[in-house]
């Protein structure tokens, strides 16, 4: 095979590497970047569990293919928290509302809650967002709360009514 | 002693106390089974692209050579000699097991059983060689109607029947007497489609081969497992170690070992190095398979619509490779079809069959078949008798002060509320009379909204033969703090939270100084693990009561260092005191410093150390039960089913945390509901899967899911925390609440069907199909 010197930002540390044009930014960032809270949940797009932040927008990273990543500022799970692992307002809201369980599901869900979140997205179009995310565990019942959460403080403006 | 142990005051337990286990979850720092650093080879497998066919040639001439394939390994390579009596199904019951390899030698029995393993340098290049190995298969019919199965070609030749396992009740001849004579006899099929389970992390396995054999999996329960593999491979347990980190979701999927993991610990000692194998999402659509199962289920009423009898004659498809003993399936829809009712008389005939599809595993309640039977068919009862179904149910459902009530299985119920859950429930509902004027009005604008119920009883934390117990070792280490070692797994079952509630209030420590262990036989001994609802029950009652023993040895200690008497003395944030006022005290640390660093000072009779072990068992079956309704509104134009709302009022006894137990419940329902709408693992008559990829297979979204509002009974149990299991409820009780909600919707359209999925394409089908018959909905 042959191999491919591509270089992006991730976490905001430069990363270079060589990769082969037919891996996957998902399988780039679990194996050769050890960015392991990136999850395969399905590598077909649907799951929404390897959901990634590339260039500020929320997109998943079994539909890239690693070439596609170069010069792109990626940012996954392991940058949202505080070095010091104090909780991003999403993470903690995440946890407050007991929305997660077995966790498969949540690094992806975090990453499209902090979009939305910097986004200033109102409550409906975080729900909108989070149909593109399977859970399995939950029934969605905390992530619904989440929702409403983030709604009501970033949205709170430009809300007429409920 | 004892009663002052008795006395820890609850500050945990019972409330809904934020889980251990989010930070490492929510930051990416969860280590599931492909996230664990270990140098390994990658496994791909070549599997059956039949359903059913001899194999003629396998060639991996080329495959072997492609650069980065070390290895490629078949039937012969792996189980050479005879080597194909593998006790697949962990053979903890006597059932009928047909000969069988981990990998198809003769003949494969289903599109995707494993034929061979491809080790390679990454799992593409693995890909790239299983793609390269050249199956030769003679296609032979395969059998695919789990109904037909019995009159079909023998899927087992070494079996001689395609008749996995059936039985008939003792009394089938004075049952069918009943129904003989019975003024009413009310009969309702239910047909049930394929599930698949679908975790949101798939099945994989790391082996490291060696003296002493390590393998890391997504499992549910390590212990166990070893047992079956020290079986299976013949070589002691103690040579095994099985351990599971962060798992993402079982659901009874990864209780059980399927035949290609057996391969891959078989390749791994074969090849003598490190694997990897990490399913992918199109292998775990078809690995396995739960809930195709058919009945028809029959009432037998009097004239003034007593219950006389029921019946259950009920089906289902095992596949090829029944990982889940059949019989053990069957038993628990017999024990438990009589349901939360008086009942005179009840049985099930099952009889359940073999056939070319994937195996049967454990799902989420595997026997709820029996609930979505029974509650369906007493809608349909209600109806035929012209009273409102709710109303029909209070006059026959059992209420607490019955009890102890004999089943007419030979069963007793002790100790469940299924009356009062379903009277709280209308209450939150806000009672019949106003939900069916509501429903008539919203009819009058020709919206078709439509109420289900469904009530039942849970046998949960069974506990028999190797179920019988589960284990705990705590110990208080020389600063104080708490390190606890559990036989139980977790799969989201937040145990490192509710187990560490119960010690907390135990030892009168804070939570952060407790931390909870397990998924490892190398820390502790036998045990189940995740299954059957019994983990708050049967573990939570271990760790309680080694806790106890904890707690007196502290006292013990404590007495000493205050010169009282252990009776004397009470245990709360972290410190030890004498009772009454300005009583002296001394703090747990450092009691926990003297019991290892002090010990010259002690005298002869305490033992050093803070430490105890407990394994413990409860009595044989621990019952839940719960009482759901289901709103739901079917667009006639669209064939959609929107949920609108869901009351779930359940008893689980004492609640360790209630946002742990809402939790479960509600993904549960979420599976429930899309059991009934969305999920359908469809074979075609050839036996290929149909739904492969998420695509085809649905799951449902955050807007399908209604905001469950939740009641709360809370009956003790007789063990030592008062939990009752509330794992599975909610899977086996929303089915029959949504296919009752959506009868109720189309009344006017007499569409009343039980054969699922209750999906769009098949409603509207039902809707234009009563329409044609002359049905007419009001007009309006
Ligand atoms: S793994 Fe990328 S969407 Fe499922
Ligand atoms: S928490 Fe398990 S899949 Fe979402």
């Amino acid at each position: 095979m042959s191999s491919h010197p591509i270089s992006f930002t991730l976490n905001g540390a430069a990363t270079a590497l060589e990769v082969e044009p037919r891996w996957t930014l998902l399988d780039v960032l679990r194996r050769q970047c050890g960015t392991t809270g990136v999850h395969a949940g399905c590598e077909h797009g649907v799951c929404g569990a390897c959901t990634i932040i590339v260039d500020d927008v929320a997109v998943r990273a079994c539909l890239m293919l690693a070439p596609q990543a170069d010069g792109c500022e990626i940012r996954t799970v392991e940058s949202v928290a505080e070095p010091d692992g104090t909780l991003h307002r999403v993470q903690r809201a995440m946890r407050e509302e007991f929305s997660l369980q077995c966790g498969f599901c949540t690094p992806g869900v975090v990453m499209t809650l902090v979009q939305m979140d910097e986004a200033g997205a109102d409550e409906d179009a975080v729900v909108e967002a989070l149909t593109g995310h399977l859970c399995r565990c939950t029934g969605y019942q905390g992530m619904k709360r989440v929702a409403r959460r983030l709604g009501q403080a970033t949205g709170a403006e430009d809300r007429q009514d409920g | 002693m004892a009663e002052a142990r008795f006395t820890a005051p609850q500050r945990f337990v019972g409330e809904p106390v934020l889980r251990k286990e989010d930070q490492r979850l929510l930051t990416g720092q969860g280590r599931y089974i492909d996230d664990l650093d270990i140098t390994t080879l990658h496994v791909a497998f070549v599997r059956s692209t039949v359903a059913a066919g001899r194999i003629v040639s396998i060639d991996a001439t080329e495959a072997r050579a492609l650069p980065g394939v070390h290895a490629v390994y078949t039937a012969e390579d792996l189980c050479p000699g005879d080597m194909t009596r593998v006790p697949y199904s962990c053979g903890f019951m006597d059932s009928l097991e047909p000969e069988a390899s981990f990998l198809a030698h003769d003949e494969v029995r289903y599109v995707g059983d494993p034929i061979a393993v491809v080790i390679a340098d990454d799992r593409y290049i693995a890909e790239d060689g299983a793609e390269l190995v050249e199956v030769d298969y003679d296609p032979i019919d395969a059998v695919v109607d789990h109904l037909e199965a019995e009159r079909q070609r023998i899927v087992h030749p070494d079996l001689g029947t395609n008749v996995a396992y059936s039985a008939e009740p003792a009394d089938m001849g004075e049952l069918e007497e009943i129904f003989a004579a019975a003024p009413i006899v009310v009969e309702h099929i239910i047909d049930q489609q394929r599930h698949s389970i679908s975790p949101m992390e798939t099945r994989g396995m790391i082996v490291v081969p060696g003296q002493e054999l390590t393998i890391h999996a997504s499992i549910q329960n390590p212990q166990f497992l070893r047992a079956y593999i020290a079986k299976v491979f013949e070589i002691p347990e103690t040579s095994i170690r099985v351990a599971c980190g962060d798992v993402g979701g079982a659901f009874g999927m990864k209780f059980f070992l399927h035949r290609d993991e057996l391969a891959v610990i078989a390749a791994a000692r074969r090849f003598g190095r490190a694997i990897r194998w990490i399913e992918d999402r199109v292998e775990n659509l078809s690995a396995s398979h739960a809930r195709r199962e058919w009945g028809r289920a029959r009432m037998a009423l009097s004239a003034e619509g007593d219950i006389l009898a029921t019946h259950l004659d009920y089906r289902a498809d095992c596949g090829a490779y029944p990982l889940l003993p059949p019989e053990s399936n069957a038993m628990n829809v017999t024990l438990m079809f009589q349901g939360p009712y008086r009942i005179a008389r009840s049985g099930v005939s099952a009889c359940m069959t073999f056939t070319n599809t994937p195996p049967l595993v454990a799902y989420r309640g595997p026997w709820m078949f029996e609930t979505l039977a029974r509650e369906s068919l007493i809608d349909a009862a209600a109806e035929r008798l012209g009273v409102d179904p709710v109303a029909f149910r209070r006059r026959h459902v059992i209420g607490l002060a019955e009890q102890p009530f004999s089943y007419a299985s030979g069963a007793v119920l002790t100790g469940v509320t299924p009356a009062e859950a379903l009277d709280k429930a209308l209450e939150k509902l806000g009672g019949i009379d106003a939900f069916r004027e509501m429903q008539a009005r919203a009819r009058m604008d020709g919206r078709y909204i439509g109420l289900g119920t469904s009530v039942y009883v849970e046998p949960t934390s069974f506990a028999f033969v190797d179920f019988a117990t589960e284990a705990a070792d705590i110990r208080i280490d020389p600063t104080g703090r708490v390190e606890v070692t559990v036989t139980l797994s977790s799969q989201g079952h937040s145990i490192e939270t509710t187990m560490a509630q119960i010690v907390a209030d135990e030892l009168g420590v804070e939570l952060d100084n407790v931390v909870i262990r397990f998924g490892d036989t190398a820390l502790i001994g036998w045990g189940i693990g995740a299954s059957g609802s019994r983990q708050a029950v049967i573990g939570g009652g271990a760790v309680k009561r080694a806790a106890e023993t904890v707690r007196g040895q502290v006292f013990e200690i404590a007495a000493h260092l205050l010169q009282t008497q252990p009776e004397m003395l009470s245990l709360r944030g972290g410190m030890i005191e004498t009772r009454g006022d300005g009583g002296a005290s001394v703090s747990l640390a450092e009691v926990a410093r003297t019991a290892y660093f002090g010990t010259e000072s002690l005298p002869e009779h305490i033992n050093p150390g803070l430490q105890a072990h407990n394994r413990y068992r409860p009595a044989p079956i621990t019952f839940s039960n719960a009482a759901h309704f289901c709103v739901c509104e079917v667009d006639i134009d669209t064939g959609l089913t929107r949920i609108l709302r869901w009351i779930g009022v359940e008893d689980c006894g004492v609640m360790l945390n209630p946002a742990v137990v809402e939790g479960q419940i509600a993904g549960g329902v979420a599976q429930g509901i899309s059991g009934v709408l969305f999920e359908n693992a469809v074979y075609d008559e050839y036996g290929n899967p149909q739904a492969g990829t998420y695509k085809d297979y649905l799951l449902p979204l955050i807007t399908d899911m209604p905001e469950i509002e939740f009641g709360h009974l809370c009956t003790p149990s007789d063990t030592p925390t008062g939990a009752r299991g509330v794992g599975e409820g909610g899977a086996i009780v929303a089915p029959a609440a949504v296919v009752n909600a959506v009868a109720d919707a189309l009344t006017p359209f007499a569409v009343r069907s039980a054969i699922l999925p209750l999906s769009p394409d098949r409603l509207l089908e039902l809707i234009s199909a009563a329409s044609s018959a002359g049905v007419q909905p009001p007009q309006h």
